[in-house]
């Protein structure tokens, strides 16, 4: 009887210390975005919406990253099918390499980036040869989008694909012989979820780009200047367009993320 | 099995690269962690002379555990203070970026003079002057501008509201290393495809440079001009000057970086004179050209101790050392004063 008291004193005593964690945690993380919101009065946000600077960044931002994630889906969806289910020498080799984006520092992909695509890079004689310059320009701003943020379209698409039944994809291998087919009616119907999500991520991810940006493409108003950069250069001069930006950007992260919620609690159903 | 051993193997990896990390690393963690006076106590004097303090220095009187005659030894409460080698303290400078090499040459004399340990924070000088009104601690402020200081000044944020124009500076032209687009003069860097770099104008370099393009725009570029008969080619020069821009980098670091880094990037930019004894003195692979003095732009420097400083006196001490005759050497010698 005694045992059983405390035993239920010392779950509640747990119980409680866990809920000041998880308060602490949470309150560590919106504090901050709450001061984002706590410094703009809702009279300044339309002056500030007129800004050219703040307009122009947001235009450029949203271009290259549409592009960076189409450019990302045609690329990561069928190599994560096909490292999803086919198997060759190297495999595991081949996949950190193109994994290695989410972990590896933005500025480290913003030298490695110059070192082969600037005009005196790797790829410069090919490049000058097409009379092609890339640092400066908006497509240096998708390729840095790109090349950071499309590993998670790729990891999440792998998932999905990995994740699929293989019976099915069998037994539909069978019915028809075309593999094409196969995995447009149904390899690419079941990863679809999986694929949704991973598209916002990148196209999140992309959108937030800042280091690789700022060190391959340069810091170029209406040319490679995206939101992050222009936070940056703004924060000094015109404070509130710092801010102003930093709302747009965190209200945008915001419906990304609650978009993902949404597709994978209908993935995985409702666990109670 | 395996998996277990591999979880076990990458905890114990990071416990001991953090325990490692936390050896090795000697930096300071967060605000001042020893035990040093309060900032009422740091200066006998501060409390004598009618200042005009800022609100966030703290009153002597509103501590009333520590008596305002104390001396600087008379630490609170029981501390080894009285030893012969008393701990260094720790002074922080937020210095504008084009000073980094010539602070950084002063330093080890500076530090082991005074006993103290300079933690030196370089960035733009806005950049600065915004991180130190938001309350980041600084103890020195030395500006690019003098604006900035001035401006901190008008909203009382320097200590006894004092500071010093301490230096100028003008600006050069830094070009790529084998010149790849044949620049000679002003004009060239006007030349279509010339890939320029210019600081952004919202730092002291950057509004510098756009002063100086202006000052061309609206000088050889008049009919009449003795610079406008001999060549045309100033006629507009600051939209056409701007249309070259490839990147406009936020510090003037970042402007000698993209210049010098020669992967193609960069054809030229504009920087200050003392970028470019720097890198003569380093014997860097860029070229520098001198700007005429009728079209240059002299920035004024200045340098002042922020209002929440704990260290005034040594605060003072370091702001006075660039005005002796050692420290004006020194800055002319690194091609400041030009």
């Amino acid at each position: 009887m005694k045992r059983k008291f405390t035993n239920s004193l010392s779950n509640k005593i747990i119980i409680v210390i866990l809920g000041l964690i998880v308060l602490t945690y949470f309150l560590f993380i919106a504090l901050p975005l709450a001061a984002v919101f706590l410094r703009i009065n809702p009279s300044q946000v339309s002056s500030q919406l007129q800004n050219s600077q703040i307009i122009e960044s947001i235009k450029l931002s949203l271009f290259t990253s549409a592009v960076a994630t189409l450019i990302a889906f045609v690329l990561a969806v069928p190599t994560a099918y096909f490292m999803a289910t086919r198997k060759f020498p190297g495999k595991a080799f081949v996949d950190t390499i193109i994994d290695l984006p989410i972990v590896l520092p933005p500025a480290v992909a913003g030298v490695a980036l110059l070192y082969a695509f600037a005009p005196k890079g790797l790829l410069g004689p090919i490049l000058n040869s097409l009379n092609l310059t890339i640092p400066g320009y908006t497509i240096a701003v998708i390729i840095a989008e790109t090349f950071v943020a499309s590993p998670f379209l790729l990891r999440s698409a792998k998932t999905g694909f990995e994740s699929m039944d293989q019976d099915i994809i069998n037994s539909a291998k069978i019915l028809t012989g075309s593999r094409l087919r196969v995995f447009f009616t149904v390899s690419l119907p079941l990863a679809i979820r999986a694929i949704t999500s991973g598209t916002m991520m990148t196209w999140a991810r992309a959108m937030g780009e800042f280091g690789a940006t700022l060190m391959f493409a340069g810091n170029l108003p209406g040319i490679t200047q995206t939101m992050p950069l222009a936070i940056y250069t703004l924060l000094y001069s015109d404070p509130l367009a710092g801010v102003m930006l930093s709302i747009i950007l965190i209200v945008i992260s915001f419906t990304i993320l609650i978009i993902i919620k949404s597709i994978e609690q209908k993935r995985f159903g409702n666990k109670k | 099995m395996f998996t277990k051993f591999i979880a076990i193997a990458s905890v114990i990896i990071i416990v001991l690269a953090s325990a490692a990390g936390y050896i090795i690393y000697n930096g300071t963690f967060s605000s001042n962690t020893n035990p040093s006076p309060t900032p009422s106590s740091s200066n006998p004097t501060t409390s004598a002379t009618p200042t005009t303090s800022p609100t966030l220095t703290p009153n002597p009187k509103a501590t009333p555990t520590t008596s305002p005659t104390d001396s600087p030894t008379n630490a609170p409460t029981a501390s080894p203070s009285p030893s012969p080698t008393p701990i260094p303290v720790d002074l922080r400078i937020d210095i504008a970026s084009s000073l980094v090499h010539v602070v950084a040459n002063m330093t080890s004399d500076f530090e082991q003079a005074n006993n103290c340990h300079l933690i030196i924070n370089s960035d733009s000088s806005s950049a600065l002057y915004t991180q130190i009104t938001l309350g980041s601690p600084v103890d020195v402020f030395m500006s690019a501008d003098l604006k900035w200081t001035k401006q901190l000044n008008s909203s009382s944020r320097l200590y006894n509201n004092n500071y010093v124009n301490f230096t100028t500076n003008s600006l050069e032209v830094i070009i790529a290393q084998g010149n790849p687009k044949d620049i000679s003069s002003m004009a060239d860097l006007a030349k279509p495809s010339v890939k320029l770099v210019l600081a952004d104008p919202s730092i002291p370099s950057g509004s510098y440079t756009n002063t100086t393009c202006w000052k061309i725009d609206s000088t050889w570029g008049k009919v009449g001009n003795a610079a406008y008969i001999s060549n045309g080619s100033y006629v507009n020069y600051n939209a056409t000057v701007h249309q070259n821009v490839v990147n406009y980098p936020l510090t003037v670091e970042q402007v000698v970086g993209a210049v010098s880094l020669n992967v193609g990037t960069a054809d030229a930019g504009i920087v200050f004179v003392s970028d470019a004894v720097w890198g003569n003195m380093t014997s860097a692979q860029v070229q520098f050209m001198p700007i005429p003095s009728d079209v240059n732009t002299r920035g004024t420097y200045g340098i002042a101790a922020i209002g929440n400083t704990a260290q005034s006196a040594l605060a003072q001490k370091f702001m006075d050392y660039w005005s002796t005759l050692a420290g004006q050497t020194l800055l002319t010698e690194f091609g400041f004063n030009s």
